[in-house]
C-alpha cells in the first residue's frame, strides 16, 4: 500500500473528526493497526487539534464549572435513590452498563489525555504479528501456486510431444522401420519413422537398455554403402525423439559409442539394424 | 470530593475552554454553548465506559462529543425555530461568509489562519469551526468530498508546521 498517498488522502482527519462512515472506520482501524507509520500520523493529527483547540479557547462563564458539578450532585442523589429501591426488591448484582461510570477508566481517561494510549501500541504490534503471519501463508500460497503452474507445465509439454508423436504415427508419409537386434539372444528392438520426401526422421528407443554415464547410444544411416551419423540418444524415452534428417537411406544401426558420439560407428558395438524394405 | 470528581475537575480545568471555545463557534450563542458544554460534561461523567483507549486521545472524544452536542442542538433549535424565524439557519447553514467574519475571526482565530490558502481556510472554517460535515461541505458549496478532506488536511498540516500545533 502506498502510505503516503493514503496519509495525505485526507482520510485520517476524516477519521478524527467522526465524519467516516462505519465500514470506512473498520477500514482505518484495521490500516493503523498494520502500519505504524499512520498510527503515528493519526497521534499527530489527534495532538494538533488539540493544541488547536487549547489556542483557540474562548473563556467559558465562570459559573459554569459551578453548575456542572451541581448538576452532578443531582444526578448521584437520584442515582442512590434509584439503587436503594432496587436493592430492596432482589439481592441482584447490578450489571455493569454503558451508563454506569466506569470507575476504573477515570484515572486512564486522564493519563491518556496526557500521553499516547500505550495499549493502541500493542494492539498495532499484536496486529502487526498476525499481519506478518498472514504473508507468511500468503508466501506459502505462492509457492504451491508455483509449483501447481511448474506441474501444469510439464503437462502441457508431455501434451505436445504425445501430439507430435500422434503426427508423426498418423502420418502415411512415414515409413515405419523396425530394428531387431543383431546379437538374436537378446530381443532388443527400436523402431524408426522416416519421411523419405521430407527427409525428417524420428525414433522410438524401444527397449533399449540403458547404459553407463560415459557411454551413449548412436544412430546410423547407411547411405549408398556408407554409414551417416543421425544423433545420439540416451535409452528410456518415453516419445519420439527427432534424429537428423536423412536422405537416400537404405538401412538403419544403432551402436553403442563414447558419450557424445562417433565419426564413425563402433561396428562390432551395433545393437540394432533395420532393413528399408 | 471523591477521586472520580477531582478527575472530572481536573478535565475541565485543563479543557473546559477549550471545549467552550468549539461549540461557541459552532452555536454562536452563549446560553445555548453553556447547555452543550453542561451536557458534554455530563455525558463524560456518564459515559466514560464507552471512551475506547484503543480508538484514539480522550481529548478527541471530548472533542466529537462537544461538536456532536454542539451540531445537535443547533438543529434541534433551528427545528424549533424555522417557523418563527430563520435566524439560527442562516447564522449556520447560509451565507457562510458573513456569519464567520463575525462569529470565526474576531475571536482571535483570524491571526491563526493567515498563513494558510483562501482555500484551505474555507474548509477549515466550515468543518471544523462551524461544524459541517465534510459532505454538507462538498453539496453545498460544490466542492468534491476527496478535495474538502485533502484542503482540511493541508490547513491542519500548515497550523501544524508553523504555530509549532
Amino acid at each position: 500500500m502506498d502510505i503516503e498517498k493514503y496519509i495525505s488522502s485526507g482520510i485520517l482527519e476524516s477519521y478524527v473528526l467522526d465524519q467516516l462512515t462505519d465500514q470506512e472506520r473498520a477500514e482505518v482501524d484495521m490500516i493503523l493497526k498494520a502500519y505504524p507509520e499512520v498510527q503515528n500520523e493519526l497521534n499527530q493529527i489527534e495532538e494538533s487539534l488539540e493544541q488547536l483547540a487549547l489556542n483557540t479557547a474562548i473563556k467559558a462563564p465562570s459559573n459554569l464549572k459551578g453548575d456542572i458539578f451541581s448538576k452532578l450532585e443531582e444526578g448521584d442523589e437520584s442515582a442512590e435513590v434509584q439503587n436503594r429501591e432496587e436493592a430492596k426488591h432482589a439481592p441482584v448484582i447490578p450489571l455493569q452498563t454503558v451508563n454506569k461510570r466506569n470507575t476504573k477508566v477515570w484515572p486512564y481517561a486522564v493519563a491518556a489525555s496526557l500521553t499516547v494510549g500505550l495499549f493502541s501500541s500493542y494492539l498495532a504490534y499484536d496486529y502487526r504479528q498476525k499481519w506478518k503471519a498472514a504473508s507468511k501463508d500468503q508466501l506459502d500460497l505462492k509457492t504451491s501456486n508455483q509449483l501447481i503452474s511448474n506441474q501444469y507445465d510439464q503437462v502441457n509439454q508431455r501434451l505436445n510431444l504425445l501430439e507430435n508423436d500422434l503426427k508423426v504415427l498418423g502420418n502415411i508419409n512415414f515409413e515405419k522401420i523396425k530394428m531387431n537386434a543383431i546379437d538374436e539372444t537378446q530381443s532388443i528392438a527400436a523402431n524408426v519413422y522416416w519421411n523419405s520426401t521430407t527427409q525428417e526422421a524420428y525414433l522410438n528407443t524401444g527397449n533399449l537398455q540403458e547404459l553407463p554415464e560415459e557411454k551413449q547410444y548412436q544412430l546410423w544411416a547407411i547411405v549408398e554403402g556408407a554409414p551417416v551419423d543421425m544423433g545420439v540418444f540416451d535409452a528410456g524415452s518415453s516419445y519420439l525423439l527427432k534424429m537428423k534428417d536423412i536422405t537416400g537411406a537404405s538401412m538403419f544401426a544403432v551402436t553403442i559409442e563414447p558419450k557424445g558420439g562417433s565419426k564413425n560407428p563402433t561396428l562390432e558395438a551395433m545393437q540394432v539394424a533395420g532393413k528399408i524394405s | 470530593m471523591n477521586r472520580d470528581k477531582q478527575a472530572l475537575s481536573y478535565l475541565y480545568d485543563k479543557y473546559g475552554d477549550a471545549l467552550y471555545g468549539i461549540a461557541f463557534r459552532i452555536v454562536g450563542n452563549e446560553d445555548v454553548t453553556k447547555e452543550v458544554v453542561q451536557d458534554v460534561f455530563l455525558k463524560i461523567w456518564n459515559k466514560i465506559g464507552l471512551y475506547d483507549a484503543s480508538k484514539g486521545r480522550f481529548f478527541t472524544w471530548m472533542l466529537n462529543l462537544t461538536r456532536n452536542e454542539a451540531i445537535d442542538k443547533v438543529r434541534s433549535k433551528e427545528i424549533r425555530k424555522s417557523s418563527k424565524t430563520n435566524s439560527i439557519d442562516n447564522y449556520v447553514y447560509k451565507d457562510p461568509d458573513m456569519n464567520t467574519q463575525s462569529q470565526v475571526e474576531s475571536i482571535g482565530v483570524r491571526e491563526l489562519m493567515n498563513d494558510l490558502d483562501e482555500d484551505q481556510q474555507f474548509v477549515l472554517k466550515r468543518v471544523y469551526f462551524e461544524g459541517f460535515s465534510h459532505s454538507e461541505v462538498s453539496k453545498e458549496f460544490n466542492i468534491p468530498l476527496g478535495t474538502v478532506k485533502t484542503r482540511l488536511r493541508a490547513a491542519l498540516k500548515n497550523l501544524r508546521k508553523k504555530k509549532n500545533i
